[in-house]
């Protein structure tokens, strides 16, 4: 084990390394930069503006300076907004996308498999055609539509809620119901899936010949078995979450982490992209492999190579 | 006949596009203005409204969003305050008046004595001089220093080749500034009363560099509100500047912002009473159109076509005429962007000073015709076309298969030049595809030179005068043409009537190249809750002016 978790450690640094790498060619190859002058802007004063940044000197040169800072740990700081850095937007950003996305998705998950359970028992009735037609829209339904939709009824309409904002526990509500929505269709669908095909497996006849009963054989056979494939999909998911959720960080005006990618790349805002870049990656790579960890929680048949 | 064709294609251009936020109608009648006597003022005094997206910083020397503008001038007081109609006055600020010599190159600006930073320190002319040093040091390397090439040496300090003592910005005493400008300008006076020129504090400068107005705690405040707090991505608080020169005049205790830009969102707010004014784009114009809540201002704004005359088919200035005349300014201007009025038939907003204190663009007139002002226009648009392509010897089709137009990519402008195409489809049976591009790509293109043509360009002044609007075509050096040089450095010489007289000149020059075609001028609009009374919306610089804003019940 303790061989594996080094061997895999070692092979997420050269991944991080690569991945640093390549977009910070990348992103030096997308035509601007990120100081956005008018266009009759002089060139003295792109000139000066470029000396102090480091952006005069030849792309590998900065390209090492940058390697070495980020091997001292040194994140820097946005060249868009001032005084912002990169760790400081990342410890200040990633609490509210967290907070909203991981909200979503454990009330999403519960909702989407209890969901996803009764249709695969239901298999062909109302019940499953009606959580089908949840699951459809679910995923078809964007977000920001669903988003603004549920702004307008408990926000404006209702005045349950904050329509938008980040001031206390009341204006979590509507955006976390808007990351819960896409991901009980997600898990509904892919739990009844899942579970119809384990339904005609051997052992799944094997318990029901032996006469166990049907809420013995759901619980001990049926959903351990059907729920492997949602252990995959849960690395991603978490990665996804502590990464941000532009859509709703955007309708709901919260000061998540997801708004500050997508704004650091339409600005070509350097030390951002490289930092988030660097910093989304390394956590999506601890989350896969947690998630390979966790595979032999679930399924004791699978047993990690040392 | 062709109208009516041209109107239909621009209404199946039109349908389904539901976000636009160019906008307009006419009149102009400030529904909030002016006060109204029957109505009690509101206990709490809080104004809320929103702003696009977080601003950059709030640096008045560093500053390049308008974002950030907006807040800074309640936060950072210029020497004076721009004041009357459409801005064209001042009232006063830091300073309470000024002398100018005879050619307009030094002004001499007396400071008052009352004034105080947020920290309780007195406001000197040392602070003036220091603030504009600051900005022209190399060093410093701010991203508008340009904006400062009217003092006199700002160009070759910058360029490094002098030192920042050098600066044609002196402290007299205590409270007195001469600025020395490097060649004439007698509008310098809308300079000082614009956001980007007012003075910050020396210590507070010196202290955080160019980190000054990154965070609240990084600002020392001069206007009439101080930023009291800065939840980055989400909200900015100011709260009522009791060191204020004029604290006594300023009624507001506390402005929230919201920074968001989500269009649905701001709605909402606004319908739930959460906000007290909201920008709107057309698609909501319907909706307010007769309501008292709807206010409509001019933004001293012209955006137009741009051809590149290097270019094949571009460089025979019959074919640019041609596509000139094919582009139906007032049916663009009343199907795109509302409101007929905004059709632009010159380079110059209206609420630009003219000569003899008249305004420019009503004494120029019409300097470009299309079919709207003229009947024959498309007939001669058609024989211009095939005379240019004659002469270079190439066929409608070559020049179809060659042509690349851009537009900026966003809804807005796709639009625009979906309703630019078509018209030239229309009138001259040209079929041109239309690339949209990111504003940043764009942009290295539009100075390199390395485009075709670029429908929706913007041009938006700083200051209330015809040259802010040319000076681009100027510095760029696109248009290397010796008599458009000459008449242009003839106008940086003079001052008063004469210098407008030649703006004119210049601008009747620059049409008749058809390498600027002009598509309209600009106009937002607004709802504002009838609580508010004394908000100030004003055509360029710092589009609110909060100080005076009274909420009643």
């Amino acid at each position: 084990m303790g061989k594996y978790v080094l061997k895999r450690f070692g092979s997420m640094l050269i991944t991080l390394f690569l991945i640093a790498t390549v977009t910070f060619f990348l992103m030096h190859l997308i035509p601007g930069d990120p100081f956005a002058l008018p266009r009759d802007t002089p060139e003295i004063v792109r000139e000066n503006l470029e000396e102090k940044y480091g952006l005069d000197k030849p792309l590998f040169e900065q390209y090492t300076i940058y390697m070495k800072n980020l091997l001292h740990g040194d994140f820097g700081s946005s060249m868009k907004y001032k005084g912002q850095t990169v760790v400081g937007k990342v410890t200040t950003g990633m609490p509210p996308s967290a907070l909203v996305g991981f909200g979503g998705v454990i009330i999403g998950s519960i909702i989407g498999l209890v969901l996803g359970c009764i249709a695969a028992l239901n298999n062909k009735g109302k019940v499953d055609y009606l959580v089908i037609i949840l699951a459809i829209l679910g995923v078809s339904i964007p977000s920001f539509v669903f988003g603004s939709l549920i702004q307008k009824i408990f926000g404006v309409d209702l005045k349950l809620f904050p329509i938008q904002g980040w001031k206390g526990v009341s204006y979590v509500v509507l955006p976390m119901m808007t990351a819960a929505f896409t991901n009980i269709a997600f898990y509904a669908r892919m739990l009844r899936t899942s579970m119809l095909d384990v339904m005609k497996q051997d052992y799944t006849y094997t318990a029901k010949s032996k006469g166990l009963t049907k809420t013995e054989i759901v619980k001990r056979h049926m959903l351990r078995n059907s729920l492997l494939p949602l252990v995959t999909s849960f690395g991603p998911m978490c990665a996804g979450v502590l990464t941000g959720n532009f859509v709703v960080e955007k309708i709901f005006n919260i000061p998540g982490i997801g708004q500050a990618m997508i704004s650091a790349i339409q600005s070509s805002d350097y030390t951002m992209i490289m930092g988030l870049t660097v910093i989304f990656s390394f956590i999506s790579a601890i989350m896969y492999f947690v998630v390979d960890i966790l595979y032999g929680v679930v399924d004791p048949r699978i047993r990690i190579a040392g | 006949m062709k109208r009516n064709s041209v109107k239909r294609a621009l209404c199946i251009a039109l349908a389904g596009v539901m976000m636009f936020t160019m906008t307009a109608c006419g009149g102009g009648e400030k529904s909030n203005d002016g006060s109204s006597g029957k109505k009690t003022k509101a206990e709490e005094q809080v104004f809320r409204m929103t702003l696009g997206e977080e601003p950059t910083i709030l640096d008045p020397y560093q500053i390049q969003d308008d974002n950030a503008y907006n807040i800074s001038y309640a936060v950072t007081e210029p020497l004076f305050r721009i004041a009357g109609e459409d801005g064209k006055d001042w009232e006063p600020g830091l300073a309470t008046d000024y002398k100018v010599n005879d050619d307009a190159t030094v002004y001499t600006v007396n400071m008052r004595k009352d004034a105080k930073w947020s920290d309780g320190t007195p406001i000197t002319a040392n602070d003036v001089v220091y603030s504009f040093q600051r900005v022209v040091d190399p060093n410093f390397a701010s991203p508008k220093a340009n904006d400062y090439f009217y003092l006199k040496n700002a160009q070759k300090i910058i360029e490094g080749e002098m030192g920042v003592e050098e600066l044609g910005v002196k402290a007299l005493d205590e409270y007195t500034v001469e600025f020395n400008l490097e060649k004439p300008v007698d509008f310098f006076i809308d300079c000082l009363k614009t956001p980007g020129w007012a003075p910050i504090q020396q210590e507070a400068g010196e202290k955080y560099q160019d980190l000054y107005g990154a965070e609240p705690e990084n600002m020392v405040f001069s206007g009439p509100f101080v930023v009291s707090e800065w939840v980055h991505d989400n909200s900015i608080t100011l709260k009522k500047n009791e060191n204020y020169w004029d604290a006594e005049n300023v009624t507001l205790e506390e402005v929230q912002i919201s920074l968001t830009s989500d269009k649905n969102a701001i709605q909402g707010m606004y319908e739930a009473g959460d906000l007290d004014i909201q920008r709107i784009g057309t698609e909501l114009l319907a909706q307010y159109e007769n309501s008292p809540e709807l206010r409509q201002e001019g933004r001293l704004s012209v955006s137009f076509i741009e051809f590149n005359p290097r270019v094949e088919f571009l460089n025979n200035i019959k074919i640019r005429e041609a596509l000139s005349i094919a582009f139906d300014r007032k049916a663009y201007a009343a199907n795109v962007v509302k409101n007929e009025e905004l059709a632009a038939y010159g380079m110059i907003p209206y609420g630009i000073r003219g000569t003899e204190n008249g305004d420019f663009r009503e004494q120029q007139g019409d300097l470009v015709k299309d079919a709207a002002t003229d009947p024959d226009a498309i007939k001669r648009a058609k024989e211009l076309l095939d005379e240019g392509l004659k002469e270079i010897g190439k066929t409608k089709q070559e020049m179809e298969d060659f042509l690349e137009i851009l537009c900026v990519d966003s809804e807005g402008s796709k639009l625009q030049a979906q309703a630019v195409q078509a018209m030239w489809k229309d009138n001259l049976g040209l079929e041109l595809t239309v690339t949209p591009m990111q504003t940043k790509m764009l942009i290295p293109m539009l100075t390199e030179g390395t485009f075709h043509c670029v429908i929706g360009g913007a041009n938006t002044a700083s200051y209330p005068d015809a040259s802010e609007f040319l000076s681009f075509i100027y510095d760029e050096g696109k248009m290397d043409d010796p008599e458009f040089n000459k008449l242009w450095e003839k106008s940086l010489t003079q001052i008063g009537d004469e210098r407008i007289e030649t703006l004119k000149q210049v601008e009747k020059y620059v049409l008749e190249q058809y390498v600027y075609i002009p598509q309209n001028f600009v106009e937002n609009n607004y709802v504002v809750s009838e609580k508010v009374d004394g908000l100030n919306i004003w055509p360029f610089g710092a589009e609110y002016d909060l100080k005076n804003v009274v909420m009643y019940e």
